[in-house]
């Protein structure tokens, strides 16, 4: 234990410590203090998160479907209130003409509005309404994020993806496309048409035909604070039930557009490009079997802030790219320094002899465990303790308020524990990695030759496994990870991270275990 | 000339170096293969027969083409084009920038002044009508930012590490093999570092070169240029997006077309290696560690990087760091044109790399004076 005391000694070069903490410094506040300070500013992220803090307080863990509807309603008539009572107290708006809400929907549909009225339309969305245009917008998002989640993850399954498949070889092989096409949109519109008129939803509204619902639709405007309409009757003629009919019929446009743009040529190519782009979720086997599972257990009803993952899973992944620097630019110089000085000469012929690497090698992983835990404790600390994040611990993260789709279920907690373990996994496989090279460069700024593209390749890599810094959807262990989307292999990256360290370990034992046969002088 | 042979030998013979310039190599391989799209490969191929200014004879040699889809697409965004520059306002620029960052006093004027200065580059290029050039239509952004922003910028970045690591390793090679009371001591004695600081930027402007040469080349093989080699980097098709002033055209305050600014870049970029190498002999002069100081540039140019606007705002000394080697190199994307906010006077680059190399010479001579008189023991 002495010695691996001493060798510790060595590694932590008082130096090299002092300009580490003054480069993690700079990349703190650079980089990655922006993701706390902006916790209570009135943008949407906040107003998104009250909404979340809203519901967990009221309802928990997870919501039905009920309480979501519910809770829209109820929210409606708030801002509905909020924004009356703005209406009656601002000269500008009764300047414009504007009295009540219904008065301020109608400078929407106005051609040429007045200067007054272009005041009065955009006024919500400043620091004199106090930003209540962002909480109407975030609300917005919310109510279209519930009202199509369901619809969204069901449409390109393998039903969708085999009709275009079956389409677009019809129309390669027809000689008369353009004949070809409209016999099928005849057809769609025709089941359409019937659908419309055994849907009430729908019918009630006066709508008899297909023609008529998208008259009907073009009337509404999917991001507008006054009424659901739109976003509640296209999910409708676009879900299991109806055959997903609406997106059919789209497609019929979409086949037109390209039999317009293409020469002959160029067609098939286009037709191919186009059902590759789709064929990867599409006959996924395993994300169709876990959307379904996140449908039928629903586990889409959790309550979760989608800023408060963002926020977190983002920090953490700047944090990796501190303790990636951090460990290889400590442990690069130690093997190098010694072989420079030809200290090894002395050790190797000291009672010890060649198995002091054995000790060496423990000094590094327990250097690089005990940097790792520093740089962890005080960067989550400062996070933490500047917000509130961690009371969404329990609270699983796959939501229709959410941002991704992770492959298995995980709460919140059981994400960022996930995510600082595998720190610790980093940090070793770096350890090996730094290990290697002061061994094999024979002085310490041959190392940095080394290490310096290996921490540039290093970086590349745990980008692609671990999803970059902000609002990445390409995180860990979801769908939306690269190194996933390009094997289709679930748990891949934890697979490569794993065989990555274990090749680092087994490279090492071998380096050290070498050493104790060749020829240093 | 002896030594400076014998440093130089030293360094190239170097397998760390050698590899590392392999890597380099591999590297830039990669990055041109991802660079690769048909339809502007298409675009090069079809150039010489339509020329590079659009207009009605464009128009005509392009109905002429072989009908194929990229003949198609090229119809659909060259027919009837207008010229970028017409009525264009590079003075709404200015002020909107003033009025963004909240500017006031000399540095609002100096900003409005470059926009105002940018204007007359805008009538010029109304005149010669370099908005009309094809570059690579609507492929023109993506080949752009591939070449000029991503390759060449990886260039620079192995072009600085090579002549910093270099350099350090050089001027530390005594101090590593503990030669240094004996080289010292002779009647050469420590005017070696001289021919140590001349072989680095040899051999580091001589690499950066080579690795210049051999990725353009492949990078022109792979994404052949064709006739577009003469279409102006100006082009209408060519544009800048920012936060406040949103999207605009690409305005070169020369009139460089696509070969002419690859060698502009080319020469600038070895002017900021040069800095950097200046930089580094510094470094190594007065830290004999080479680790350390090279750790000690990376520092010291982070936060270079980082303080200026998160400390000292929007205020001059901000803008005169601006000009210091590492901004020039993070604004490489935009050389030779008016900069955007970052920049308070026309020409950033070629001022910063003069100004930088004025303040460090001074320096490096001071530091190489020291260090003669510097006790080692």
């Amino acid at each position: 234990m002495k010695i691996i005391y001493h060798e510790i000694k060595k590694i932590w070069n008082w130096k090299i410590l002092l300009i580490l903490v003054a480069i993690c410094v700079l990349y703190y506040s650079m980089f990655m203090q922006f993701y706390s300070y902006t916790w209570t500013d009135p943008w949407p992220g906040t107003h998104r998160n009250n909404i979340s803090m809203q519901l967990k307080e009221r309802y928990g863990l997870t919501l039905t479907p009920e309480q979501v509807e519910a809770f829209i309603i109820e929210t409606e008539i708030a801002l509905t209130a909020e924004l009356e009572g703005i209406i009656k107290s601002m000269s500008v708006f009764s300047e414009a003409g504007v009295y009540n809400i219904e008065d301020y929907a109608a400078l929407f549909t106005i051609d040429e509005p007045t200067d007054a009225e272009w005041k009065a339309m955009y006024v919500f969305e400043s620091s004199e309404a106090d930003w209540v245009g962002i909480a109407v917008s975030t609300f917005i998002t919310f109510r279209n994020a519930w009202d199509l989640y369901v619809s969204n993850l069901l449409r390109d399954t393998v039903e969708m993806y085999n009709w275009r498949v079956d389409f677009y070889h019809g129309l390669l092989k027809s000689n008369d496309r353009v004949m070809y096409i409209q016999n099928i949109e005849a057809e769609l519109l025709a089941e359409a048409d019937i659908f419309i008129l055994q849907t009430p939803k729908i019918t009630e509204r006066g709508i008899k035909n297909y023609e008529e619902f998208w008259e009907y639709m073009a009337k509404l405007d999917p991001n507008s604070f006054f009424g659901r309409d739109w976003s509640l009757l296209f999910q409708t003629l676009n879900s299991p039930s109806s055959g997903f009919i609406d997106d059919r019929i789209a497609e019929i446009g979409r086949s037109f557009y390209m039999i317009d743009r293409y020469p002959e040529q160029a067609l098939n190519r286009a037709v191919r490009d186009y059902l590759r782009d789709m064929e990867g979720w599409s006959t996924n086997s395993f994300w169709l079997s876990r959307i379904n599972e996140i449908i039928d257990t629903g586990e889409y009803l959790n309550i979760i802030s989608e800023v408060a993952q963002q926020r977190t899973f983002g920090y953490i992944s700047q944090i990796y790219i501190m303790i990636l620097l951090a460990v290889l630019a400590l442990v690069s110089p130690y093997l190098a320094t010694d072989r420079m000085r030809r200290v090894h000469h002395l050790q190797y012929v000291s009672k010890m002899g060649r198995k002091l690497m054995y000790q060496q090698l423990a000094s590094v992983l327990l250097s690089s465990f005990v940097l790792t835990t520093i740089i962890l404790a005080v960067t989550l600390a400062l996070f933490f303790n500047a917000t509130d994040v961690l009371i969404w611990r329990e609270h699983g993260i796959v939501s229709f308020m959410g941002y991704f789709t992770t492959i298995i279920p995980f709460t919140f907690g059981g994400y960022i524990i996930l995510m600082v373990s595998l720190a610790y996994l980093v940090s070793f496989g770096v350890a090996f990695l730094a290990f290697i090279i002061s061994r094999f460069s024979r002085y310490v700024m041959t190392a940095t030759f080394k290490a310096v593209p290996t921490y540039i390749a290093l970086m590349f890599l745990f980008g692609f496994i671990f999803g970059g810094g902000g609002d990445s959807s390409e995180r860990l262990l979801t769908f939306g990870n690269v190194i996933y989307r390009f094997t289709g292999i679930p748990g891949i990256e934890l697979i490569l991270l794993v065989f990555l360290m274990l090749l680092g370990l087994g490279a090492t034992l071998w380096t050290t275990k070498r050493e104790q046969r060749v020829d240093v002088v | 000339m002896n030594i400076v042979k014998h440093e130089h030998k030293k360094i190239i013979t170097s397998p760390s170096l050698i590899g590392f310039v392999i890597t380099c190599i591999l590297l830039n391989i990669l990055l041109v293969f991802s660079a690769r799209n048909s339809y502007a490969d298409y675009i090069a191929e079809v150039s010489y027969k339509t020329g590079v200014r659009m207009g009605a004879e464009f128009d005509r040699q392009v109905e002429n083409l072989t009908p194929s889809e990229y003949s198609v697409w090229l119809q659909m965004q060259t027919e009837g084009i207008t010229d970028v520059f017409d009525d264009y306002n590079a003075k709404l620029i200015g002020e909107a920038y003033v009025n963004a960052f909240n500017l006031y006093g000399i540095i609002a004027n100096l900003m409005v002044d470059k926009y105002e200065r940018l204007q007359t580059v805008v009538e010029r290029n109304t005149k010669t009508g370099v908005g009309m050039d094809l570059y690579f239509a609507g492929a023109t952004y993506d080949r752009h930012t591939q070449l000029f922003r991503v390759i060449m910028t990886v260039l620079l970045f192995e072009g600085i590490l090579l002549i910093s690591l270099t350099m350090l390793l050089s001027l530390g090679h005594e101090f590593n093999t503990k030669t240094e009371f004996t080289v010292y001591a002779t009647k050469t004695g420590r005017r070696v570092n001289r021919a140590k600081l001349i072989s680095c930027i040899l051999t580091g402007l001589l690499i950066y070169i080579f690795l210049s040469i051999v990725t353009l080349l492949f990078f022109f093989l792979i994404n052949p240029l064709g006739a577009i080699g003469g279409s102006s980097v100006s082009s209408g098709f060519n544009y800048v997006h920012d936060l406040v002033a949103g999207v605009r055209p690409f305005i070169t305050w020369f009139d460089l077309n696509v070969i002419g600014y690859v060698i502009a870049t080319v020469c600038a970029s070895a002017g900021v290696i040069l800095c950097f190498g200046i930089l580094s002999y510094i470094t190594g002069l007065w830290i004999r560690n080479g680790y350390i100081g090279f750790l000690i540039i990376a520092l010291i140019n982070f936060a270079i990087f980082v303080l200026p606007f998160t400390i000292l705002g929007t205020t001059l000394p901000t803008y005169f760091l601006t000009l210091s080697p590492i901004w020039i190199v993070l604004q490489q994307g935009v050389w030779f044109t008016d900069g955007g906010s970052n920049v308070l006077l026309p020409h950033f680059e070629i001022v910063g790399i003069i100004a930088s190399l004025v303040i460090l010479a001074p320096i490096a001579t001071l530091s190489s004076s020291r260090f003669k008189r510097k006790n080692l023991v």
